[in-house]
């Protein structure tokens, strides 16, 4: 299963670089305000359930701003992960190879979850453009639809940027065969 | 090429990715995006429009929210203690029997479970909890290091469930259905792995000794302790069944309810950013996952390929068990070398039509979807606790920090043998799942 044991958050930073540092710490506190956000949910959610069950006046749109704040919040998880590795990969076949071998393969991993970022911050990025261009707005609190969206670019750029410090790593890896 | 052939390759080529450490989702990703160009004859138009709205309608999926929600309840849950009011009110009822503290911890897990949706963190932390005291009391590090990892497993077995969410999103399926139709098994599962215990015990009694026996005292005190566990348990599944919260609304309320309780034994704002930070990392792997799962779908649906599968399937008059066997042995051997949400997102929009398509005791098409799922969730637990990728045995060897992993894999075969039976068990009588749900519908 996809968790953390408890404590293992207290790895020391991958990178070694001061840009990898300003890279991991942009990471940890972006995905720290996500966290936020879901709590922020969490809250939203009960005051909303209370009011519907006690007073019948929920929240105008809860669900609408769940939807959106989760969207928002769980983008802002994905570069962390990669900046610590932690993403799932399948590697039982690949143990008994060199530590040279498998940095090159960890570089081409890496370098394609880049390319995947890159388009789907390419794309998310139009996306948004095109549904400010067309005022599409949620259904019962008409919130503009390209603001939730534009907020998950900044998340898939930073999930990029991670990818290519991770690929960087890994090649170094590669040709220091194993000794960095 | 045909759109069959197609999908093959694209199945073939992703598998390949996946065996030399590319990330699972960006295989499944860039596997869909293979298959969008091949269907359209290399014209990138389709799948850059397809592209444009991937992530937000994956991201804001209302269901799906619940994934970080149980996360984060799991969190707090494990800062907060409560694992360890878990063990001593379990082991304070059974501690006096032979492999009695074993059987609490078993026991324990099972109660962890019930307000964790993951495995490992149920390990894990009760593996904190209950592993110094099995040693105090003189059980073999196989015994003890076992039953913590194959206990962990109950975690994802008793609802809250990570991958029965995700099962739900896939097939359109009620996830208070599939968490009330887990309720029987997994206690099933919690009372054959105390009874595996039982049975290693009495051939090496060394290996579990009792403990004294607590009296009533503070058996009644250690009840008390566990009361908030059950409330949280009783408010999330049965909220979410009988209907007056909706799934994400109920595991807000578990969230919300073991944060204060984690507040009230003593988390600081370091433990509420290490359960932030753990939350982040635990749903950034699925959701990474279950976005190239999203593009790999709709590039294999295009290829028409589970249809056409499904359809030979019905078609070739194979009969419907041997079928259904032999899906059950493919996740088996992939989660040897796989995680089980991965798998289940890799292989349950290929499996399920196939399944769907067949006849197994007249169950209605409602009623398969259930057990299937159940059965899908079961097969692919075993693989955490079978090497080369049990993710249970890694985790309690780090917390072990002698015992090797080996000694902890032999210790676990007993409990692989009651999980297969378990699982020949609700093959055959899908009434195990689907009693309580018609109950209690």
């Amino acid at each position: 299963m996809a968790e953390l044991a408890p404590g293992a958050t207290g790895e020391p930073s991958p990178f070694t670089s001061s840009w990898g540092h300003w890279l991991d710490r942009i990471s940890t506190w972006w995905a720290l305000g996500g966290g936020l956000l879901f709590c922020a949910i969490v809250v939203m959610s009960i005051v909303s359930i209370v009011g519907r069950k006690l007073f019948s006046t929920p929240i105008q749109g809860d669900m609408e701003l769940l939807q959106m704040g989760s969207a928002i919040a769980a983008a802002a998880f994905l570069p962390l992960c990669e900046v610590y590795d932690h993403h799932i990969k399948v590697d039982a076949f690949t143990n008994g190879l060199s530590a040279r071998a498998r940095g090159w393969l960890d570089a081409l991993g890496h370098a394609l979850l880049a390319v995947t970022g890159a388009l789907l911050t390419w794309r998310t990025a139009l996306y948004a453009i095109s549904a400010k261009e067309s005022f599409e707005v949620s259904a019962l609190l008409l919130v503009p639809l390209w603001w939730p969206v534009s907020l998950l670019v900044p998340s898939f750029l930073l999930l990029t940027l991670a990818a290519l410090g991770r690929a960087g790593l890994s090649l170094r890896t590669a040709l220091n065969g194993g000794a960095a | 090429m045909s759109g069959m052939s197609i999908g093959l390759w694209v199945f073939a080529v992703l598998l390949f990715l996946l065996a030399i450490r590319v990330h699972v989702g960006v295989g499944m990703f860039l596997g869909g995006a293979a298959a969008f160009l091949a269907m359209n004859g290399g014209d990138p138009a389709a799948l850059l429009f397809t592209l444009n709205t991937t992530a937000y309608a994956r991201l804001s999926n209302y269901d799906l929210a619940v994934v970080p929600l149980f996360m984060l309840m799991g969190q707090f849950a494990t800062h907060g203690g409560l694992s360890r009011a878990l063990f001593r009110c379990a082991a304070a009822f059974l501690g006096h029997l032979r492999g009695g503290l074993g059987m609490a911890a078993a026991g324990a897990c099972a109660g962890f479970g019930a307000i964790c949706g993951s495995s490992l963190a149920t390990a894990a932390t009760m593996a904190q909890v209950a592993l110094p005291e099995l040693r105090a009391h003189g059980y073999s590090d196989r015994l003890a290091t076992s039953t913590l990892a194959a206990a962990g497993t109950l975690g994802i077995l008793i609802p809250p469930s990570v991958p029965l969410v995700v099962y739900a999103v896939l097939t359109q399926e009620s996830i208070g259905k599939l968490f009330v139709a887990a309720v029987i098994p997994g206690l099933i599962a919690t009372l054959g792995y105390m009874l595996v215990i039982r049975i290693v015990v009495s051939f090496n009694p060394k290996a579990g000794p009792a403990a004294d026996k607590a009296s009533w005292s503070e058996r009644v005190k250690a009840l008390v302790g566990v009361i908030p566990v059950i409330l949280v348990f009783v408010v999330v599944i049965f909220g979410i069944y009988g209907g007056w919260a909706n799934p994400t609304e109920a595991a807000s309320i578990g969230a919300a309810a073991c944060a204060v309780l984690a507040v009230i034994n003593g988390m600081r704002w370091k433990g509420i950013r290490q359960s932030l930070i753990g939350t982040a990392h635990a749903t950034a792997m699925i959701f990474l996952v279950l976005l190239g799962a999203d593009l790999l779908n709709s590039g294999l649906a295009l290829t028409q390929l589970p249809v056409e599968l499904a359809n030979w399937v019905k078609d070739s008059g194979m009969a419907p068990l041997m079928v259904l066997a032999a899906i059950l042995v493919i996740y088996i051997l992939l989660g040897c070398v796989m995680d089980s949400l991965a798998m289940i997102l890799l292989t349950i929009p290929i499996f399920y039509p196939v399944v769907m398509g067949l006849d197994f005791w007249g169950l209605s098409q409602g009623d398969k979807s259930v057990w299937f799922g159940i059965l899908a969730l079961m097969v692919v637990e075993i693989g955490l606790i079978t090497p080369p990728m049990g993710m249970n045995l890694f985790i309690i060897q780090k917390m072990s920090r002698n015992v090797p992993l080996m000694e902890t894999a032999r210790g676990v075969v007993p409990f692989l043998v009651s999980d297969l039976l378990r699982i020949v068990l609700l093959t055959l009588f899908p009434a195990l799942a689907l009693w309580l749900v018609s109950v209690a519908g």
